[in-house]
Order: C-alpha cells, then structure tokens, then sequence
C-alpha cells in the first residue's frame, strides 16, 4: 500500500497541472497582500463605518498579519474546491483517458487498493496545498504586517458585530481552522474520486465537481426560512465554511470575551461528523462502483 | 495453463462474447485470430479481470480467476490494445512504476536491461509523449514483461510498429516460449501474423469459437486453395477435367477454376498446363483456412 502511495504521489508531483493550485494560491494571496499594504486603510474605514462610534480602534494595528490571513482564507477556502477538484477529479478518470488504469488493474493490486490510494494521494495533495495557503496567507502575511489582536467582522442574523481576539489566543483558531478545512475539502477530494470512477476523461468529473459545489454553494446561501430549514442541512457546502466557528469567541454572562472558548463547539462537531459522513459515504459508493466496473478504456 | 468454459459476456444488448470455451497448454504460443469486433478484447479483458463476465467460468493455472486474482495475476503480464502510459514521464520511470505495482523494486540497469530486450535502451530517458505508437507499443511489451510472468497475454502487440518492429516483437514473442518456457496468447485479426507465431490457435466470430487446433494442422498445407486463370478457361477446363487433376477442381466461375490440392503440387499443375499449351494469366494459392477466415471478414 505504501509503495503504491509513493507511486502516486510521485506521479502527481510530476504533473504540471498539480502546480497550477500552488500557483494560483500564491497569486491570489500575494495580490491581497499587495492591496492592502498599498491600501488597507480603505478597506478597515468600510469594514467599520457603522460602528466606529462605538469602538476606540487603532486601525494600523488592526491590520495585521492575523486580520489578513483571515480576510484571505475569507476567500480563498471558497475557490480552493476547485484546485483540488482539478487533482481528485483526474485520480481514476485521468488514469481511463491514457490507457493506464487497465495496465494497472493487470497488476496484483484489488481495485479498493487502487481506489484508497487515490484517495490518500489527493488527502496528502489537500493537506500539502492548505500547508502552502498557511505558509502563504498566515505566516507571509505575519512577516509582511507583524502580529496583534485581531478583530473579526460578522453578521450574525440582523446585526452586525465585531469580535476581538487577542493576539496569544489566534494561532491555535487557526491550527484547528486548517484542519477543519483539510476535512472539509477532502469532502470534495470523496465527491471529486467518485465522479471519476464513473468517466474516462478528466475534464467531465473536474467540471461536474466544480458545478456540484457552486450549485450547492448557491443554494446554502439563498436566504430563505423553508430552504434553511429543510435544504441547507443536507448540502454539504453549508459546512465547508464552518472553519470559521473557531474564530468566533466565546463570552461570560456580561459579554466579555473568553480566552481559549468557542462560541458553539457543538455546532462545529456537528459539521465535523457530517463532513466525515459525506466522506464515508462518497468514498463508499466509489468503492462499490468501481469493483463492479467493466474496465472498456 | 489457461481454461475457459462457456465464457459469456453482454453489454445491454450486445452480446459480445457466447459460450466460448478454449484452453491454452503451458509453453503454447496461442494465436487468438478475429476481425476487429469479433470480441477478442473482451475476452482478453475477461481474462485479466478487468472486465467481469457475464456467466462462464475461466481459470488459469488450475485456479479460479475470480477467487484468486491477485496471484493469479501476479503471473501475467499483459499488454491491451494501445499502451498510451504516462506521457509526462520517462521510459524508464513508466517501466519502474509498473514493475513496483508488480511488487518488485528493480535497480536502473535491470530497467535498462529490460528496456534493451524491446530496443528502446536509448530511449531510456526521454518522455513517453515523444515517442511513436510503434515505440509505446514495445514499452508496453516490456511492462509485461518486466516480473518475469509465466503467462504474458498480448493484444494486438503488433499494431502501429513499421515492418521491422514487427518482425523483432515476432522474434521475441517466439523466443519467450521457446527459451524461456513462457505460455503466450497473443491475439491479432492477421492469420498471416499468427501463423508466423503460434502453434495453437482459435478463431473467433462475433463472439463465438469458429475453430481451434494446432497451427499446423488448421494450415495444413494439403488444403490449399488454388485460384486459375487462362487463356481459355473453358478449354483448360476440359484438359484438367480429363486428366488426374478432375480429383482436385472445385469450382469454375468468372474469376477462374478453383482447386483444392496440396501446396506441393503447384509446379507440376502449372508443367502440365503449359504442356497441354494453355496460357496462366494468374495464379493465386492461399489455404483454406485463410478463405474462410476471408469469408468471415467480408460478410461484416
């Protein structure tokens, strides 16, 4: 299995379109970083025209390699479905269009072999690329505008609110947040195998993936109470964006801000269980496809 | 070393494959002849667990494929229709890769050496996507070969190659059974090519075992079939009719006299035509296997 792993591996580094994540990541994270040491001062004025009578806020200060990660990952963990969709979603179709997956599946490995370690090589391609969005949008971004407290912008039903997290109570939000995107996108790294076990091109279950998620991410933003209530539970896009919960801080009876809490730890274990679900479940249906394939490519 | 029973496949519909049964002894060179879509593919997947058949039963090596696919696959190699490999690597790194998912971890120069056997030592280095569809096919070639299997499986290994290519995969093919004991199956829709090779074969319609035997018996060259055409095909008719040729002729038409007659006998046929002063316009041999292969070719 280990030896298959490496083979796969190896076989994703050397292909040119694996980069194009790595590339298009550091673009985007370098432009936000560009923007904002130009002109951040802009962006901080909108963000707090509506509360600035209430809060006494340094804005130099705000602005801080914290702040920025997170305006990024804001972003950024909404496209990211996309770059591993483009390395998942050519795992067993890629191997079909190039005549390899029947010169493989002629050598002594089972198909669920063949299939977990697809999915494993995409797990570590996912893991690898948040690796490089950390190193690009967190500690880039704490080099190029140093650290501070860190305030987070939210709407919370009718209201607008803004936290404050002070700065020796940041870096594990963001230790956990990585993970919980690491899972939430092997969800689509699960959706992306899936889709292509069941073609022979790479391009088909790319776009398919890539149209599940915007059309699922549509739709778990439509506002409406009968969509929030009977929808939005079972798409599993209104869980990907549920990093966030570990940046909204947990208060005392009088409102104040406790270091080290969550907000709604339960809220976020929920997510977590059904994002592993969803894994379970689309890694299963794949299994069960592919062992029954007729190899035809 | 291979047996197979009653092998059924359908897609939908289509059946591709019906009841076909076949066995393949070790150290045979198995030719597995059809026209394109006769379902020789399919059966070679069937073979190779890629494709799962509808009913029927194969094994291979006294074992059932089904319950024992991993070592029975262990001593295959195989090679199906056009190896594309991965393009954006080496040779040598396809080669490594395939041998590792054999569960071997080969040094450089046993890669190399391997690559030597199908020409393509020189090769070594450069990507797979500079390479000809002759040069993949010979990298295929090596791929299934590269753990020393006991049974290599070919499909269509000659297609794409120029004429030398084609006549070096023959030698080898022929050398792997004869040398080193390898059971081969190879496959192809030219008899020419198998008789060049196999010493046992099937041929195979629209799914269904048309005949099988030893080469030489099938290709027997008693069973030529002769094709005449004179000056005068009427005159010439009654020459051969009233002399001890009669035994042989098979038909007159348009296209000439037709007999069936053993190959050996040609020259003396053509000594006494000319005695009896008829002019040959053409003659043309072929066996008779190879008509009724023909024949299965033109009615598609």
């Amino acid at each position: 299995m280990w030896s298959l792993l490496q083979i796969e591996l190896y076989k994703i580094s050397r292909r040119p379109r694996t980069y194009i994540a790595f590339a298009a990541i550091a673009a985007i994270v370098l432009i936000f970083q560009v923007a904002f040491k130009a002109d951040g001062q802009s962006y901080m004025n909108l963000m707090l025209q509506n509360v600035q009578d209430n809060f006494e806020i340094d804005r130099n200060k705000a602005i801080n390699g914290y702040f920025m990660c997170y305006i990024i990952l804001n972003t950024l963990l909404v496209q990211v479905p996309i770059l591993v969709a483009l390395v998942a979603g050519d795992a067993i179709s890629g191997e079909a269009n190039m005549g390899t997956l029947r010169l493989m599946l002629c050598k002594p490995i089972s198909r669920t072999q063949v299939l977990m370690v697809k999915f494993l090589a995409s797990f570590i391609f996912t893991i690898i690329l948040l690796l490089w969005m950390a190193f690009m949008a967190l500690f880039l971004s704490m080099l190029i505008f140093g650290t501070n407290d860190m305030l987070i912008f939210r709407v919370k039903g009718d209201e607008s609110q803004i936290l404050q997290i002070t700065a020796d109570d940041i870096l594990w939000r963001y230790i956990a947040a990585f993970l919980y995107a690491a899972v939430a996108l092997t969800v689509i790294a699960a959706l992306s195998i899936l889709l292509s076990v069941f073609a022979e091109n790479s391009i088909g279950p790319i776009v398919a993936t890539v149209c599940i998620v915007i059309f699922f991410t549509i739709v778990s933003n439509i506002n409406v109470p009968v969509i929030d209530r009977n929808v939005k539970p079972w798409l599993f896009t209104s869980y990907l964006v549920g990093w966030k919960g570990f940046f909204y801080i947990g208060t005392n009876a009088d409102g104040q801000p406790l270091k080290g809490s969550l907000e709604n730890w339960e809220s976020i274990r929920n997510s977590l269980n059904i994002l592993i679900a969803h894994i379970i479940v689309f890694l299963g249906i794949a299994i069960v496809v592919f062992k029954r394939k007729d190899i035809l490519s | 070393m291979i047996k197979v029973e009653h092998l059924h496949k359908t897609f939908g519909d289509f059946t591709a494959v019906n009841d076909l049964s076949f066995s393949v002894n070790p150290g045979d060179v198995y030719g597995f002849l059809g026209q394109n879509g006769a379902g020789k593919s399919t059966t070679i997947r069937m073979l190779l667990s890629l494709i799962h058949p509808s009913s029927g039963i194969i094994e291979i090596a006294g074992k059932n494929l089904t319950d024992n696919r991993k070592e029975i696959l262990s001593k295959v190699g195989a090679m199906i229709e056009r190896p594309d490999l991965y393009k954006y690597l080496s040779a040598l790194d396809n080669l490594k890769l395939f041998a590792k998912m054999s569960g071997l971890h080969l040094s450089k120069q046993a890669l190399i050496n391997q690559l030597e056997r199908v020409g393509l030592a020189d090769r070594a280095d450069s990507k797979v996507k500079t390479f000809s569809q002759g040069m993949k096919q010979r990298l295929g070639l090596a791929i299934a070969l590269v753990h020393d299997p006991e049974l290599i499986i070919l499909d269509e290994p000659t297609n794409g190659m120029d004429p030398q290519g084609i006549a070096d995969i023959r030698e080898l093919i022929v050398s792997l059974s004869k040398e080193a004991g390898k059971t081969v199956l190879v496959s192809s829709h030219l008899l020419s090519e198998i008789e060049l090779m196999a010493n046992r074969m099937i041929i195979i319609h629209k799914g269904k075992k048309m005949v099988e035997g030893e080469v030489s018996q099938l290709l027997n060259p008693e069973q030529t079939s002769v094709r005449l055409t004179t000056g005068n095909d009427l005159i010439a008719m009654k020459v051969l009719s009233a002399s001890q040729w009669s035994v042989y002729m098979e038909s007159q038409d348009a296209e000439g006299i037709g007999l069936t007659m053993n190959k050996k006998l040609i020259p003396e046929l053509v000594r006494f035509l000319t005695a009896s002063q008829i002019d040959i316009l053409s003659l043309q041999h072929r066996h008779s296997l190879e008509d009724y292969f023909l024949k299965l070719t033109q009615n598609l």
